[in-house]
């Protein structure tokens, strides 16, 4: 038998399915990511029963993608449990009289039965069960409440097969019905439902998203970099070291199978930043750096999603990110970006179009510096002055925005407009939230290890192999040349390709000028993303979308790398 | 588009408030029922009410 979960969005259908089935699942306010849908197994008696979490739907005459998917998987079912949230109950009902008209029983879930009293409304729950003819259950998924009785219920679900009507016949039946079972007293403005207008309205909105942002931004650096100060850097040191250094020995301390496995060791010992073996940087760079920031990234985006903050923040930045070929929930990746490029880049799944993704992955794979870099630039850069530091993100921003402009004119495809539901603001499941975390982190951790893995094998292939010195001689003119740069910052150019922070950091010793110093930082963050976020970028945007992205990253790092050496150096004699 | 907003339940007879608008045609916040949805500016210009 299989039990199919149906609903509007946001009407808590997956934290319902995790409390069916128990098994993990993504609940999020978003669209798109429950377009791939989730499914679990539950007892019923003997029986093993399959449940299948159905996208969230407004409609069964589908208007997106995720819709069509869900009339696809309504012909499989046998049993399908319409989750309504009774607060929303008119137009939650639209969808029920459509179930209504197939061929499928259907259960009714009165879900978020607990917030109806609150606000207001009373809902006369037995009465609706008789004008829809099917069982109707008032529950409270995040409590578990009314589960037990619905599944109880199953065995009473029933298919009216009415007779299919037009939209207006279904909401004149919607209407009927909301006046015989629902009765709303008045209340008043709560403090809850205050904040949530003010944060969508521009002038109160506006500063709230920059408080939001800023906070979230200093609690994924503060602890992502406590994380590795305090966990990742002395298990590596301490524990995974010794060990490495046992096999160094046994190898020989040199030779082929040393090089590629352990690297170079500088002073007698291994420098997980800079040995490049497979074994010490390879495992270092995606579970001692990567892995610290995208946990806590991925546990704050987790509460901005789960409490409806999210939606918000979209419609806020929609105008901007509109102008650059994106909509609204472009900012999600974009924010990730700051922290590290590959969550960012895996991110852009959450776009519609695949122009949208392209422009998104593009823009964050070039002028957003990830938490690693900002680090080396605010150290490096700002013993020179603020000032500077100021120019460096200030032409990023530039880059970020001239080169949005530039693609949104030029990439072929559709943008679409912006449309969302605003869910209200609510406490987030703590459940939901640590098991969505921990999908997240293994998703994470099986997609793009692996990957990482192997890419930094290769490209200790090539640098045993010699192939980097190649590529330095050959392209150290166009650095002094374009850039204004000295010869040896090609080194830099070519180590940014692993690592972007040592790159910036092999800039110290080269006595740059502070103009050149600037130069230097934004070259280096434009130029290759780092070969983590290479790899993502290749799976996400293919080979073709990969071609693109770095025909665009390298064109535009040579303007602007060649327009702040003709205004910084030639022109001010910074 | 008309198929979308009507299954939303933004439809022909419904009371309409607008909750905000971004300034330089940005999106439109709307309270329809016990629901609020954001929708583009494009998709809002063709929305005609009746002002009560």
């Amino acid at each position: 038998m299989k039990i199919l979960l149906m609903g509007n969005p946001n009407v808590g259908k997956s934290v319902f399915f995790s409390r069916l089935t128990g098994t993990k699942v993504i609940a999020s306010n978003y669209p798109g990511t429950t377009v791939g849908f989730t499914r679990g197994y539950i007892k019923i008696g003997d029986e093993e029963v399959e449940v299948i979490d159905v996208p969230g739907t407004y409609t069964l005459e589908p208007t997106s993608t995720a819709e069509e998917v869900a009339l696809l998987m309504l012909q499989e079912g046998d049993v399908v449990i319409d989750v309504l949230d009774s607060t929303n109950l008119e137009r939650n009902l639209y969808l029920t009289q459509e179930l209504l008209e197939k061929d499928t029983p259907v259960v009714v879930a009165l879900n978020m039965w607990d917030d109806t009293r609150h606000r207001g409304i009373s809902i006369d729950a037995v009465r609706l069960e008789q004008l829809l003819g099917v069982p109707v259950v008032p529950t409270v998924a995040v409590t578990g409440q009314g589960i037990k009785e619905l599944l109880d219920r199953i065995p009473h679900a029933v298919a009216p097969s009415r007779p299919k009507r037009t939209p207006d016949e279904r909401w004149a039946a919607v209407g009927s019905i909301i006046s015989e079972v629902q009765t709303i007293t008045h209340h008043h403005h709560t403090r809850l439902e205050r904040l949530q207008d003010a944060s969508v309205k521009p002038i109160t909105g506006l500063p709230i998203a920059a408080f939001v942002l800023a906070l979230s931004f200093f609690v994924v650096w503060g602890l992502g970099e406590l994380l590795i100060r305090f966990i990742t850097e002395p298990v590596f040191e301490k524990l995974w070291s010794p060990l490495i250094m046992k096999l160094s020995t046994s190898l020989g301390s040199g030779g082929f199978w040393h090089d590629i496995l352990i690297g170079r060791l500088f002073d007698g010992s291994i420098d997980f930043e800079q040995s490049m073996g497979v074994l010490t940087t390879g495992l270092f760079i995606p579970l001692g750096i990567v892995l610290p920031y995208v946990l806590v990234f991925y546990f704050v985006l987790g509460l901005l999603e789960d409490t409806g903050y999210l939606p918000r923040l979209a419609v806020l930045l929609d105008n901007l990110m509109h102008r650059i070929g994106l909509h609204g929930f472009a900012i999600i990746p974009t924010m990730l970006g700051l922290g590290c490029c590959v969550p960012a880049i895996l991110s852009t799944r959450i776009l519609e179009s695949k122009r949208q993704r392209f422009i998104a992955a593009t823009l964050i794979s070039i002028a957003i510096p990830c938490a690693a870099s900002q680090a080396m630039i605010i150290g490096l850069v700002g013993a020179e002055g603020g000032q500077y530091v100021a120019l460096v993100y200030g032409s990023l921003i530039v880059v970020w925005l001239v080169l949005g402009l530039i693609l949104s004119r030029v990439v072929k495809g559709y943008s679409p407009e912006l449309l969302i539901e605003i869910p209200p603001y609510r406490l987030p499941p703590w459940r939901m939230v640590f098991t969505k975390l921990w999908i997240r982190i293994y998703a994470f951790l099986k997609e793009a290890l692996p990957i990482i893995l192997g890419a930094i094998f290769v490209v200790s292939l090539l640098y045993t192999a010699g192939v980097f010195d190649k590529i330095a001689s050959f392209t150290a003119p166009l650095v002094s040349g374009i850039f204004g740069l000295p010869e040896d910052a090609v080194v830099a150019i070519v180590v940014g390709f692993l690592r972007k922070d040592v790159a910036i950091g092999l800039l110290a010793p080269l006595s740059l000028t502070a103009g050149q110093l600037v130069v230097g930082c934004v070259v280096l963050t434009m130029f290759f993303p780092c070969i983590a976020a290479f790899v993502v970028l290749a799976k996400e945007l293919r080979l073709k979308g990969l071609l693109g992205a770095i025909g665009v990253m390298i064109i535009a790092t040579v303007v602007v790398g060649g327009l702040l050496n003709a205004i910084l150096l030639r022109g001010a004699g910074l | 588009m008309m198929s979308r907003l009507n299954a939303m339940g933004i439809r022909p007879g419904k009371k309409i408030t607008k909750i905000s608008s971004m300034f330089m045609r940005g999106p439109v916040t709307l309270q329809v029922g016990r629901m609020q949805a954001a929708i583009g500016h494009g998709m809002a210009a063709k929305i005609v009410v009746e002002v009560d």
